[in-house]
């Protein structure tokens, strides 16, 4: 609730500045990402059960493998990467498969739309900032227990810095894809699994490198080809998800 | 030249018009060059010296593969046009494209998995081609997904356009990541070996790729016309058509509301 008050706030007093200075409203963008960006933390923060449970989320599916295969450590580290990733995958997916959902049910996507236009903002910039805030809590704590999955599938300390590498730069990836795709679902029927489906064709690129690099790692091999095309994908993703996510977003509050 | 034509048929009373004249002999054409082909590609071709006549498979295989690829483009250029220059009449064109699409990429997916099962000794392998084509089939699967979960239609348009494009961005990747993948992991990828085609295989080939040109084209425009009739549903133009239509009794295209859930679809 404080969260939307700032913000309508930030955008009051944004407003004025710019009517006084409207040659350079760049510095007034500050105050509105930084409020954006609050409210999801705080919202976040306040409900920790739900971060806990995207790692815990993680930890189970990991763990669901070497029970449903041969659990000898030959296997395991050869699917040890493999697992991993989908695993994180999903977990990723599923953390942001409803992300614009409840805010447009709850009319604070209209409050960002007019916000943005009365403060000069570009909604793009809002949905970046939002996406940025959402890998932060989707991402972090898979990323936290990371070591303590790999450690049950025997990989190496290289393989885990590697993994470590990959996931950072790759679920940044997936979670750009599926804001856009949470942002097209918004306000539908069965969005988050439309989301999944939506995202998952897309994800293949992302889940295809970061296994590889963690392979490679494993057998001793450089995984630096692998990590700098995951790092090309993060910055097209970057540049084009936001504005895809923020036509989308738009075109869903104005429906 | 070419922006202007998209400007005149942007209008959906125009493209109606347009899609109403060419759905006939646009079925006729892939019909005329459908036969000949099948004639050539089943009789008269001799039986591949290595593969036997399981390769015949392949007049099918080829165009349809290729139909799935070009139709998500051509939906991403349409999706383009739309999201760039708000015409509806080319948003209208993608969703028509769409399950046209779909039903090739599948057909490419099953008729290669029929020919894989004598020629490889199975039904499936995690090769590149196969698995971008199953990704491509999934991107048509959720861009018609999020087609019928929209009940608004302009946001419908803007969010298949947003989807078809981020979609289309992806598809080289797809592409390659998945070639790269494989040929790390399973040594030399399985291609059918050919070199040269004798020439009345390749007639018989182009004559296929051309009928499934024709029939993607005529099924398209059958579907953005009953699209339209479905979205245009109360201008009166259209009501004055379907009353001319109705009383002249020359069996032309009656729109039942059979059609109209076909084009839901």
């Amino acid at each position: 609730m404080s969260g939307e008050v700032s913000l309508s706030v930030a955008a009051g007093s944004v407003r004025s500045s710019v009517e006084s200075a409207p040659a350079i409203p760049a510095p007034a963008w500050a105050p509105t990402l930084r409020a954006v960006a609050r409210r999801e933390w705080l919202t976040a923060v306040r409900r920790p059960g739900d971060l806990l449970w995207h790692a815990g989320f993680f930890v189970m599916v990991a763990a669901l493998f070497p029970l449903s295969l041969r659990p000898d450590p030959a296997t395991l580290l050869l699917l040890g990467p493999g697992v991993l990733w989908v695993a994180a995958l999903l977990a990723v997916l599923l953390a942001t498969g409803r992300l614009f959902h409840d805010d447009l049910k709850s009319g604070w996507l209209d409050q960002c739309v007019l916000a943005s236009a009365a403060a000069g903002v570009p909604l793009a910039l809002i949905v970046a900032a939002r996406m940025a805030v959402q890998w932060l809590l989707a991402a972090g704590p898979v990323l936290a227990v990371a070591p303590l999955v790999a450690l049950q599938f025997g990989l190496n300390a290289a393989a885990l810095g590697v993994l470590l590498a990959g996931l950072a730069l790759g679920t940044a990836v997936l979670v750009a894809l599926a804001s856009v795709a949470a942002a097209l679902a918004a306000g539908l029927r069965g969005a988050a699994l439309l989301t999944m489906l939506m995202v998952l064709p897309m994800a293949a690129p992302v889940m295809v490198f970061g296994a590889l690099a963690v392979h490679a790692a494993q057998g001793g091999a450089p995984a630096g080809a692998e990590l700098s095309l995951l790092g090309a994908m993060l910055a097209a993703a970057a540049l084009v998800c936001p504005v895809l996510g923020a036509l989308a977003l738009r075109s869903a509050t104005e429906a | 030249m070419f922006s202007r034509l998209i400007f005149y048929f942007a209008s959906p009373m125009r493209l109606h018009a347009l899609a109403a004249r060419l759905v006939r002999p646009l079925l006729w054409l892939a019909l005329a060059l459908a036969l000949p082909g099948l004639w050539l590609a089943l009789v008269v071709t001799p039986a591949d010296a290595v593969q036997g006549e399981g390769y015949r498979l392949l007049y099918v295989h080829v165009p349809a593969a290729w139909m799935s690829m070009f139709v998500y483009l051509l939906m991403a250029f349409w999706s383009f046009v739309g999201l760039v220059w708000h015409t509806r009449a080319s948003a209208m064109l993608a969703h028509a494209l769409a399950p046209t699409g779909a039903v090739f990429a599948l057909l490419s997916l099953i008729t290669g998995a029929f020919w894989g099962q004598p020629m490889w000794g199975t039904w499936w392998v995690w090769d590149a081609r196969l698995s971008s084509s199953l990704l491509l089939f999934f991107l048509y699967l959720g861009y018609l997904a999020l087609l019928r979960a929209n009940e608004d239609s302009a946001r419908a348009d803007r969010a298949c356009a947003v989807l078809a494009l981020l979609g289309a961005v992806n598809l080289p990747v797809i592409y390659f990541s998945v070639r790269w993948w494989n040929t790390l992991h399973q040594g030399a990828s399985l291609s059918p070996g050919k070199a040269s085609m004798a020439p009345e295989m390749l007639t018989a080939l182009l004559l296929m790729i051309g009928a499934a040109w024709a029939y993607t084209a005529a099924t398209a425009f059958k579907r953005v016309q009953l699209i339209i009739a479905e979205r245009e549903a109360q201008a009166r133009w259209l009501q004055q058509l379907q009353d001319d239509m109705n009383q002249s009794d020359d069996g032309g295209p009656e729109l039942s509301a059979a059609d109209l859930e076909a084009s839901r679809a």
